[in-house]
Formats: C-alpha cells, sequence, structure tokens
C-alpha cells in the first residue's frame, strides 16, 4: 500500500512488464531519441518563440500585429510541455504504465470507464474552460498587454498546469478521491475541514460573480435578454426530445439546437427592433439579477435532463466553436494591437477597471488562464477515472491547462485589440463615467491615456454596430470581449453589417456557460452543504430527502444571490469591488490544491522535485496573502475594503448626505454595508487558507524529518492494456499498439467511451 | 476483479478507431462524433456490460439515459468558471 513503484517493474522487479498470460508489453520502453532534424525543429520552435518574446517586449511602435502574441503562446508552450513537463514527470510523477488505472481496475462501465487519451482530453478540457480565462485577461489589459501576457504564459507553464497535471495525477492513484477527501487523508481533520470550508465559500463567490457579469452583460439588453431567455426553452425542448423523442441521440439534437440559438440571436435583433420588444425585455440590472436567482433556485432542483444536460451539451459545442473561430480569425485577420505594453496604470493604484496595483492584483484579476484552483475539483472529479494509461496524465492534465491558457492569451488579443478609449469608456463603473456618452468621453480624456482620442459620436456608433443602447460601463469584461471577437470576426465574416450578430453570439456563448455554471455550482454546492449539515442532523445526508435538497438549494442560491444583488447595486461599481475577491478565492483554491500535493510529494520522499510544488505554492501564498492584507489594512479606500469602510461611516456620522460616488444617505449604508461583508469574506479566506498552507507545510516537515514513505494511493494492480502516452504515438508505441491490434479478438481490452 | 479484455475493442463495433482491419473512414468519423458529444458513454456501457455479464441483457438506449440522468442527479459535477 504504501510504496510506489515507479520503474520497478521496468527494472526487472518481481512483477514482470507482461502480464502471466503473455500478452504484449503494457508500457512502452525506451526513451525516443534526438535526431538530428528532431534538434532542428526545436531549435526553430525556440527562435520563432525568441523572436515573438522580443517583439512584444521591445516593440515600440504605433501598432503590433497579434501574430506575435500568438507565436510567443505556442512556442512557449510547446517547449514548456515537451521539457518542464517531462521533468516533473520524471522529477515527482513517476507514472508506471504497468499499473492499471482505476479506469481499468475498477471499469463499471459507467463512472469508471477507460477512455481514449484524445477524447479524454476533449472533455476534460470542455469541463475546466468556462468564462474565467476570458473574463480575466480582458480586465487585465487595464495595465497594458504585457503584464498579462508574461503572467498567462509563464504562469501556466509554472503554476496552473503543474497544479491541474499532479491533481489529476493523484487522485487517479487514488481511486479518483476528490479534492476535499484527498485534504482530509493528508492533512488531517482541522486541515481537511479548513479546506472543505473554504471550497464552498469559494464556489459561493464564484457563482456569485459570475452572474454578476451575466447580468452586467445583459442590463438594459432588449435583444441579449431576448436571444438568452430564448435558450430556456430551446433547452427544454432538447431535454424532452432526448428523453422521449430520440434518447441518446446527443449530437443530432446538439446540431438542432444550435440552429434554434443562431435563430434567436437573429430574432433578438429584430424583436429589439420592435416597440413591445423593446418594452418587454428592456430590463434594468436589479431585475435581471433577481430573475437569475429565481432561475438559479428553479434550474437547481429540476431534473439534470431536463434543463442542466441539454444547456451543458449546448454550451460546449458553442464553447469549442468560438474558441476555434476565434484562433482562426486572429491567425487570419492579424488584428493590430494599438494598447501600449505597459499602461499609465501598470504602476499606480488608479486604474478605474480594477483598483490596485500590478503586484499582487495582475495575478488575482487573472486566474483562469494562468493558475486556477478551482480546476482541482474538476481534476479530482470525473477525469482521473477515464485515464487509460497513468503517462497520459501529462497530455490530459498539462497539455489541457495549456489550451486554457491560449484561450486567454486570445481574450487578451480580443481586448487589447480594441481602441483603448472604447475599452476604458466600457469597463469604467458608472460611478466614474457618469453612464453617457458625453460624460464618459470627458471621464476618459481626463485620464491622460497617450494616444487616444474619443468622441461621444465613437461611442455611440459603435453601439449602434452591436445593437445595444449603450456601451458606456458595461463592465465585467463579457461585452467588451464581445466588441472585440465582433470587432475581429467582423472583419473575416460580414464586417459592419454582422457586427450585431457577432456581438450578441459571444454574448449568448458566454451567459450559456455562465448559466451551466451557477446550475452547477449551486448543485455540487447544495450536496457539500448537505454532507456537512448530515453530521448535525443525519437525515441531511440522505441526498433524495426532497425537504432537505430544496432547502440546502435555497441556502446556497441564497448566499449567491445575496453577493450578487450586492454586486448589482453597489454604488461603487460591482465589479471593481468584487472582481478581486473571486480572484483572491480562486487562487487560495489553487493554494490549497498546491499545499494537499506538496504533502503527498514529500511524504512519497520526493524531495529533489518539491520545488516544482513549492515555487507555485510560494508565490501564490505570497500573492494571495499581500492581495487579501491589502483588501483588508489598506488605508487607500479605492483598495482597501475597509478603508472604505470607514471613509463612508465618518461620512455618515458627518451627517452628509452625499459622499464620493453615492449619492444619497442609502447609497452610502449601501457602501457601509458591502465593505464589512467584503472585508469580513477577505479576512476568512485568508484565515482559511493560512490554515491549510500552515497544515501542508508542518506535515512535509515532518515528512522530511521521518524516513517512512507513506503514500495514501490504492495498491498495485497489473495492467493488462496498452495505449500510447501523448497526442501522436512514439514509432515505439506504434509498434507495441501492432502487437496489442494482432492478438484474438477475444482477449484485446475493452476500450469504452 | 472480472476479465477487461473479454470484448475487442474492434472496428466492427463502434468502441475503437484503430484494430486489426482498418475501420473505414465513415466508422472512424462516426467513433469520433459519438465519442466527442458524450454519445459513446451509452457504446461503453454495453461494451462492458458484454464482457462482464453476458448473461443479461444490456438496457436499452432509452433505460440507459433514464438512468445515466438520475445518476448524473445524484453525483453532480462542477463546471468550471
Amino acid at each position: 500500500m504504501s510504496s510506489h513503484r515507479s520503474s520497478a517493474a521496468a527494472e526487472g522487479a518481481p512483477l514482470p512488464a507482461t502480464t502471466p498470460e503473455d500478452l504484449p508489453p503494457t508500457e512502452a520502453a525506451g526513451r525516443p531519441r534526438w535526431t538530428p532534424a528532431k534538434i532542428a525543429v526545436w531549435v526553430a520552435v525556440a527562435l520563432l518563440g525568441g523572436v515573438a518574446w522580443t517583439m512584444l517586449a521591445l516593440h515600440r511602435g504605433e501598432t503590433i500585429n497579434a501574430i506575435w502574441f500568438v507565436f510567443a503562446a505556442v512556442a512557449t508552450f510547446a517547449i514548456g510541455y515537451r521539457f518542464y513537463s517531462k521533468y516533473v514527470e520524471r522529477m515527482i510523477v513517476h507514472p508506471d504504465d504497468t499499473r492499471a488505472t482505476p479506469a481499468e481496475y475498477r471499469a463499471d462501465g459507467r463512472d469508471y470507464v477507460a477512455t481514449d487519451r484524445r477524447v479524454l482530453y476533449g472533455h476534460h478540457f470542455a469541463a475546466i474552460a468556462g468564462a474565467g480565462p476570458l473574463v480575466g485577461p480582458v480586465l487585465a489589459a487595464q495595465m497594458g498587454y504585457l503584464p498579462g501576457t508574461i503572467w498567462i504564459i509563464v504562469g501556466v507553464i509554472l503554476a496552473g498546469a503543474v497544479q491541474d497535471y499532479l491533481v489529476l495525477f493523484f487522485s487517479m492513484r487514488r481511486g479518483g478521491r476528490s479534492l476535499g477527501q484527498m485534504a482530509r487523508d493528508e492533512l488531517g481533520r482541522v486541515g481537511g475541514t479548513a479546506a472543505i470550508v473554504a471550497t464552498l465559500l469559494i464556489m459561493v463567490i464564484i457563482t456569485a460573480i459570475l452572474a454578476l457579469v451575466v447580468v452586467n452583460a445583459l442590463g438594459e439588453s432588449p435583444w441579449g435578454v431576448f436571444s438568452v431567455a430564448m435558450t430556456i426553452p430551446i433547452a427544454l425542448f432538447m431535454g424532452v426530445y432526448l428523453r422521449w423523442i430520440r434518447p441518446g441521440r446527443i449530437t443530432e439534437i446538439s446540431v438542432i439546437g444550435f440552429v434554434l440559438l443562431l435563430a434567436a440571436i437573429i430574432g433578438g435583433g429584430w424583436v429589439a427592433g420592435t416597440e413591445w420588444g423593446a418594452a418587454l425585455f428592456t430590463l434594468d440590472r436589479t431585475t435581471i439579477a433577481w430573475a437569475v436567482i429565481i432561475y438559479g433556485f428553479v434550474a437547481a432542483v429540476l431534473p439534470v435532463w431536463l434543463l442542466l444536460a441539454p444547456r451543458d451539451y449546448l454550451s460546449t459545442f458553442m464553447k469549442i466553436g468560438v474558441i476555434a473561430g476565434l484562433a482562426l480569425a486572429i491567425v487570419v485577420v492579424q488584428p493590430r494591437i494599438g494598447t501600449p505594453a505597459f499602461s499609465e496604470f501598470a504602476s499606480g493604484q488608479t486604474g478605474p477597471v480594477w483598483p490596485g496595483s500590478l503586484f499582487p492584483f495582475l495575478f488575482v484579476t487573472i486566474a483562469c488562464g494562468a493558475l486556477s484552483g478551482f480546476h482541482a475539483l474538476i481534476a479530482s472529479g470525473t477525469t482521473p477515472k477515464m485515464v487509460e494509461k497513468e503517462r497520459q496524465t501529462r497530455f490530459i492534465g498539462y497539455g489541457g491547462m495549456l489550451m486554457e491558457a491560449f484561450v486567454a492569451i486570445m481574450a487578451l488579443v480580443a481586448a487589447v485589440s480594441l481602441d483603448r478609449g472604447i475599452y476604458f469608456a466600457m469597463n469604467s463603473p458608472a460611478a466614474l463615467t457618469g453612464g453617457t456618452p458625453e460624460t464618459a468621453v470627458d471621464f476618459v480624456m481626463g485620464l491622460g491615456l497617450a494616444g487616444v482620442n474619443l468622441t461621444p459620436g465613437d461611442l455611440t456608433h459603435l453601439a449602434d454596430l452591436v445593437g445595444e443602447e449603450t456601451v458606456v460601463s458595461r463592465t465585467g469584461g463579457a461585452p467588451t470581449l464581445a466588441v472585440g471577437l465582433a470587432h475581429i470576426m467582423g472583419q473575416l465574416v460580414g464586417g459592419d453589417a454582422l457586427m450585431g450578430f457577432w456581438y450578441h453570439f459571444a454574448i449568448m456563448f458566454e451567459a450559456l456557460f455562465i448559466l451551466t455554471a451557477v446550475d452547477a455550482g449551486t448543485r455540487v454546492a447544495r450536496f457539500m452543504l448537505q454532507d456537512s449539515l448530515g453530521n448535525v442532523v443525519p437525515r441531511f445526508k440522505d441526498t433524495s430527502w426532497r425537504v432537505g435538497a430544496w432547502v440546502c438549494t435555497a441556502i446556497m442560491v441564497a448566499a449567491w444571490g445575496a453577493v450578487l444583488i450586492m454586486g448589482v447595486t453597489d454604488p461603487l461599481g460591482g465589479i471593481n469591488t468584487l472582481f478581486p475577491l473571486f480572484g483572491i478565492a480562486n487562487q487560495l483554491l489553487a493554494a490549497i490544491a498546491l499545499a494537499v500535493v506538496l504533502t503527498i510529494v514529500a511524504r512519497r520522499r520526493d524531495f529533489r522535485g518539491l520545488w516544482i510544488v513549492a515555487l507555485p505554492l510560494a508565490f501564490i501564498t505570497v500573492v494571495t496573502t499581500v492581495a487579501s492584507f491589502q483588501k483588508i489594512f489598506s488605508s487607500i479606500p479605492a483598495v482597501g475594503y475597509w478603508a472604505q469602510h470607514r471613509a463612508f461611516q465618518d461620512a455618515l456620522a458627518a451627517g452628509k448626505t452625499s459622499f464620493g460616488a453615492a449619492k444619497s444617505v442609502p447609497a452610502m449604508e449601501a457602501v457601509v454595508r458591502n465593505t464589512f461583508i467584503q472585508g469580513t469574506l477577505s479576512v476568512v479566506f485568508l484565515v482559511l487558507a493560512l490554515i491549510v498552507i500552515t497544515t501542508s507545510v508542518l506535515a512535509t516537515v515532518r515528512a522530511f524529518r521521518g524516513t517512512e514513505v507513506i503514500d495514501h494511493q490504492d495498491p498495485y494492480v497489473p495492467s493488462q492494456r496498452f495505449a500510447p502516452a501523448g497526442l501522436f504515438a512514439t514509432a515505439e508505441e506504434k509498434e507495441l499498439q501492432r502487437k496489442w491490434d494482432a492478438l484474438p479478438a477475444d482477449r484485446q481490452p475493452v476500450r469504452g467511451h | 476483479m472480472a476479465d477487461p479484455r473479454a470484448t475487442p475493442a474492434g472496428p466492427s463495433s463502434a468502441e475503437g478507431p484503430a484494430g486489426p482491419s482498418r475501420p473505414s473512414v465513415w466508422a472512424r468519423a462516426r467513433w469520433w462524433v459519438r465519442q466527442l458529444s458524450g454519445e459513446g458513454k451509452y457504446d461503453a456501457y454495453v461494451a462492458h456490460h458484454r464482457a462482464h455479464h453476458p448473461e443479461r441483457a444490456p438496457m436499452t438506449e432509452r433505460e440507459f439515459w433514464r438512468a445515466e440522468y438520475a445518476r448524473q442527479e445524484a453525483n453532480p459535477g462542477s463546471r468550471c468558471c
């Protein structure tokens, strides 16, 4: 139980690489050799990456071609994948392909199904990539293009992909155990409980802020409200179709759903143009927020087949389509980037989109795409139960995260290809822009941005093009990304005439998977709550008990709903005050996941490779701790929640009826209340994460002092199947595959799914 | 542990893109679409069921998907941000 048999079998130890029945080997022997051609290819990749980075870093002309972002990312990812992830594999992972994965030794045809690595890569990617990598980079564009680009590319290679890879691998070695269970196993009761409570709180925050992004995108937008509302009947229709008409025909109904979705987008433009449509579907943000809250509750208690599953199919369909389309468009159109490498806000605390200095706040603003703690929940969920061979975890875990980082880079490109004047008019809170094109132009021109010449006509023209009432202060990232995407896609297909369609296409696509995430997140949180309450009232453990399910769902919806309403009605803006909390929460979850991994690696006594985990853990601990401290203790009101809280309290005490962005006493009271909640949450997050990290460091030190290998992995079972490790099979793997293929049919392994 | 190799992952069934004789382009395209869309879950179930419980008939596609959604109901998975 306790020893890990990394290469014992390969070295001819007790268990031979072939099974007793004389099957071909289950592990490809030998390492691929370096040939002159291979060396030349890697030298070329390195040179291309070097040139691209030089262009990005040193370019001082008017504009820069977006293709350099693509080259820098792809070349660096290729090198990171080929060299660094191999190094991680050799130093601490020690995969052993003679060892059966849970998909083999627990095969049940349902959860535990050995899945083709390329298919599993697709499913894993679809599960990890959501709105996060699209929104964060857009907001980070406030700093210029270079800080975000460097953090995404370097961060994913050294931190994000490492976390995903290791959590996936260790969860797989433990039969697919969840992060919470692993935390309890490795860190004991205190650390494990803190990890679970932190996860629950973080899910509430993340759900609320994702919902806030949707609400901000749909406010005062009859077109958007109509087309997103239409996704509900479309999903219901798909659910009914799959239940009663043609069960199991997912592809077919996804295509039908997609066509209906396009019709809803086109129809939305028409409906918004009519008088009754505009009257019916122009809703203010508070109304939409309540609609999302009610929707969230209903969706989470409805059966999965009726709404969640079909919408999940649709959103996956849209996600892959939009990402592939955007990648193609960027490569073909090659938009010119006018944003400087470092903006005026890269060193100050005066940025209107989100407050705070580059360090630490850039590193929490871009979470998904560079390092996302939430992935640890996915990588310890369904994916580890479907891995066919241990070596494939590098391709699926590390490689899957690299793909998400690529999505984040494209979102950044879409945001920085916009005119900076428009970017700041769209992303600054209404409290600063005043909400009208004229006041917004006054505000943006007052920022003193180099080379920006914005007129009110530019803003109204853009609003006309995308079919919106206004584009001023459409914060949250989604509308900005949609404008950037519409701009780039429009140059590929349709020009200005199709701008409105592409804009709403992008809004629809983000709204779809955010609503799916809201629904799924509420369900997961409800189960976690039921599990915890079950320790006090045992009946709550029974998840099929209707009353318990409804009560717990209502509690979770109330929790994120309260944060959502707070964000929507926040006189100071909402996104700019809450987004840092979202980033900090996500990064704290990453710190918790890395802390659990650190303990596992130390207990396996892989001390030489411990720094691979310690480096990102230390960095993200410092980032989140400094960010939390600034949010708690900073004396600058825009940055510190408590400083803001006191400033407004003092203003109220002094009898003022208007203070800063709050123009009335109730608004001032709202700020006092909001900052109290936000400040309290910052403190709670920080305390929980520090408990987890401390218990992990203590366990690591104990492991260092001890001599015993402690590994809670499942016992060794010899594998009786073979599959290549990476995207492409090597020559040795192909040779071995041929031997397996030549076996008589009754001795072939069952490859499911 | 039952023998996981009792049924072929050959090209004649829907389970694998590779095998002793190369499957047709159409069969391979169909395999990929079914796998990526999630339809292949049923194929995986049938393959597993045939290998492990040959004495019993597997669920029909309609029964399988009902059971599958009921299972998802009982074990929700998160979607990322």
